[in-house]
């Protein structure tokens, strides 16, 4: 337990008092208070008096009279993990078999998109899976329901600081953490040794070298068949949500917001011009596959799975869909904190993403109870088995089995601290200009300079229209 | 004064045409008016409604972005448009030609029209693709190229490629288009042309490019229409890139609804393609029609 601590850099006091300040924050006393003054609401039946301490381990939800179905809404299903949710779908309709529980499967990269349309035509289904990509949006559309009161602030001690604060904007949680993704490098264990265990790259630069040392013909037969870097470079989230870690661990921004509450560009930062140079010099000196600018996250997955490449900017989820693609590289694969530049500190996105309840639902208590189910820690370390995702709950991440093996360079990438996303609804755009940005610098025919005033100009045009 | 078996014929009319009016306002009208309504929104289409006049036509008139994706567009459409026009005129006159297996060939000839949209999109990607392409697997086994090429991955062949693949795509309704308004040609014409010496170029120069004036004007019309707002193919094979190379504008729109939820904007755009439309119908029919008198 000790140990766990240690890991997430979390002591039992400083835990007590982030969460502490984190319910302060949110607003939790607010509601309360609130909730004392009126007349209560009807209780979800599973807001039963909680203890402080996790008590989920495994959660006996209280099933619904009249048959019922749950519409998610939900990416999870599509990919490696999809077994879990589908198992815990199958096992709560055991405990309640008057409810159905019907997954509506949305690629991740469309679950904005999806969920927009759905909101507009008044179809939200009752949960949806919520990335913290989808925050500003979510915020703009107003579609999600506040968890606080539904969930009981005794079960806000439960969770992490680190995923529980991410989840609340305004005073209000807008979804259920369940699972985290910090991102690192992942690479193969055993093509690294092969190229004689080089260091682990500590700047951009060495990472350069080292995907160079990592790029050979290993048939001798002339020609390049391992790369040393499984870049995704498609014009999509995938995409630029890796470039975006790497503006930041070069110590730049694409955009943000100032203390003054306004936005700002961060495409002329020292940051986002190594990044395009490093994206540049990638594809120049060879060391990505063919076909980056459409090789997208299954992509650059297979390419690690097969031994096409090495190296790969992505969280420990990878691991699951690579080892379903090519079991033998059990124990074969792990990750290391990314490189950094200009005296940046190395830094990761938590990746945190959970069930949010639809405003407009009809079976919010009971998408509570499927909620807590959910969170159960048996599932929580079923996700974790199959995927590595770092579970949300404290209970659960004190688990052993969470923290040693093949997640734990990616968990190490957490010690060096976390960025969220910004949150402005014009996101979408912003994340336009950087695919463009690092897709001229693929093209090689404008220079990185070139290229940043380019994306500034339209980041600041971005936020001009916008504001 | 009217008299009474007037009113009841003009009321009848109303009666007759009522039902059609109405699905005409359903379906055309109202969409249309709700577009312009929302393009002068600033509007999240659930409950954030704020009026904002012009604010987003100004916005577009001064955004060089918004103009260097509509040259994008006109160019893709002017490409593609040519492209089905020239092969599905020429494919139509061959299988017009008693020749064997002429029915066989137009039914093969009409396949990728078959073909959904996005099945054609995503086979094309696969065979471009530069890891597991057919394409570079031809080009490599017969020694042509050294390593893989990305070709919608490059600037340069990018746009060449979806250009390609739309022609694919569109040619055979054109072709079949070809082949109808070829059957209303008298034949006797072709036999007079023969008669008085006109060689195979000739007949079709004289009595077949005027005889199919007509169904040019339509297939051009609506070719233009077609293809200036096609989404589709490009989405699925570039998505817009590489670097913006094959953004076109239903692809911007989309990205401005979708991804940026600027519905106003993206409503705001759709009514000025609406107008270039338009304005291109207009043309075409006055061009055509002045040829054709």
């Amino acid at each position: 337990m000790q140990e766990t601590r240690k890991r997430f850099g979390i002591s039992r006091k400083a835990l007590a008092t982030g969460v502490a300040a984190a319910l302060l924050i949110s607003g939790v006393g607010a509601v309360s208070a609130s909730a004392s003054s009126k007349k209560p609401a009807k209780k979800p039946a599973a807001t039963k008096p909680a203890a402080a301490k996790e008590i989920y381990d495994f959660y006996n939800p209280k099933c619904p009279s009249k048959p019922t179905t749950l519409r998610i809404a939900t990416p999870i299903i599509l990919e490696v993990a999809g077994a879990v949710e589908q198992q815990i779908a199958d096992d709560f309709m055991k405990a309640c078999p008057d409810v159905k529980v019907q997954f509506i499967a949305i690629p991740s990269n469309d679950l904005p998109q999806k969920l927009t349309t759905m909101a507009i035509g008044g179809n939200m289904p009752d949960m949806y899976v919520h990335f913290t990509s989808f925050t500003g949006k979510a915020l703009q559309m107003r579609v999600f329901e506040d968890l606080i009161p539904l969930l009981g602030k005794d079960y806000m001690s439960g969770w992490d600081p680190m995923f529980f604060e991410e989840s609340v904007m305004n005073g209000k949680m807008m979804f259920a953490p369940w699972v985290g993704i910090p991102t690192a490098i992942l690479y193969r264990k055993d093509l690294w040794a092969a190229a004689g265990n080089p260091a682990f790259p500590k700047t951009w630069d060495e990472f350069l070298a080292v995907a160079k040392k990592l790029t050979v013909d290993t048939d001798k037969d002339g020609k390049i068949d391992q790369y040393g870097w499984a870049i995704v470079g498609t014009p999509n989230g995938s995409g630029q949500g890796r470039f975006s870690q790497v503006v930041r661990n070069s110590g730049g921004y694409n955009y943000r917001e100032t203390d003054a509450g306004k936005w700002e560009s961060g495409a002329m930062t020292k940051g986002y011009l190594d990044a395009l140079t490093l994206y540049q010099n990638a594809v120049k000196e060879g060391v990505v596959p063919p076909g980056y600018t459409s090789t997208g996250y299954p992509e650059a997955s297979a390419q690690i799975a097969n031994g096409k490449a090495v190296m790969m900017v992505t969280g420990p989820h990878s691991m699951g869909i690579i080892m379903k693609a090519n079991p033998a590289l059990d124990g074969k694969l792990a990750g290391f904190p990314m490189p950094t530049n200009n005296g940046a500190k190395p830094v990761t996105t938590l990746g945190n993403l959970g069930y949010a309840v639809a405003k407009s639902g009809k079976n919010k208590p009971l998408c509570i109870e499927y909620i807590k189910f959910q969170l159960s820690t048996k599932y929580q370390l079923a996700y974790n088995k199959i995927e590595w995702r770092l579970p949300s709950r404290l209970k659960a991440q004190k688990d052993p089995q969470v923290t040693g093996g093949m997640a734990q360079g990616f968990v190490d990438a957490l010690k060096g601290g976390l960025w969220t996303e910004p949150t402005a609804s014009f996101n979408g755009s912003i994340v336009k200009v950087d695919y463009e940005a690092y897709s001229e610098a693929f093209q090689g025919k404008k220079t990185p300079e070139q290229i940043q005033k380019e994306a500034d100009a339209k980041i600041k045009k971005v936020i001009a229209d916008n504001s | 004064m009217r008299s009474a078996f007037a009113k009841r014929e003009s009321r009848s009319g109303y009666i007759f045409a009522g039902p059609a009016a109405l699905f005409m306002f359903a379906l055309v009208v109202y969409p249309m008016a709700y577009g312009i309504f929302i393009s002068t929104q600033k509007t999240n289409l659930i409950d954030e409604w704020e009026f904002v006049g012009a604010k987003y036509y100004l916005q577009l008139i001064s955004d060089s972005e918004f103009f260097s994706t509509l040259g994008t567009t006109g160019l893709f459409a002017a490409l593609v448009v040519a492209g089905n026009m020239i092969i599905g005129l020429l494919l139509a006159v061959i299988v017009n030609q008693k020749i064997p297996l002429a029915n066989f060939f137009k039914v093969i000839l009409m396949l990728p029209w078959l073909f959904p949209e996005t099945v054609v999109g995503l086979i094309w990607k696969w065979i471009f693709s530069p890891l597991f392409g057919l394409l570079n697997h031809a080009l490599m086994s017969f020694n042509l190229i050294e390593t893989e090429t990305d070709i919608l991955g490059r600037e340069n062949t990018a746009f060449a490629g979806v250009v390609f693949v739309c022609i694919w795509k569109g040619y055979p309704i054109v072709m079949l288009m070809m082949m109808a308004g070829m059957k209303n040609i008298p034949q006797e014409r072709y036999e007079a042309a023969s008669i008085d010496g006109a060689n195979k170029w000739q007949q079709f120069r004289h009595i077949t490019i005027p005889g199919l004036r007509p169904i040019i004007l339509v297939a051009v019309i609506l070719e233009t229409a077609w293809w200036f707002k096609h989404f589709t193919i490009i989405w699925l094979m570039t998505g817009g890139g590489p670097a913006g190379r094959t953004e076109v504008v239903s692809i911007e729109i989309y990205l401005q609804a979708f991804t940026n939820f600027n519905f106003g904007r993206a409503a705001a755009e759709s009514v000025i393609i609406l107008l270039i439309l338009l304005v291109a119908s207009f043309i075409y029919s006055r061009v055509l029609r002045d040829e054709s008198e």
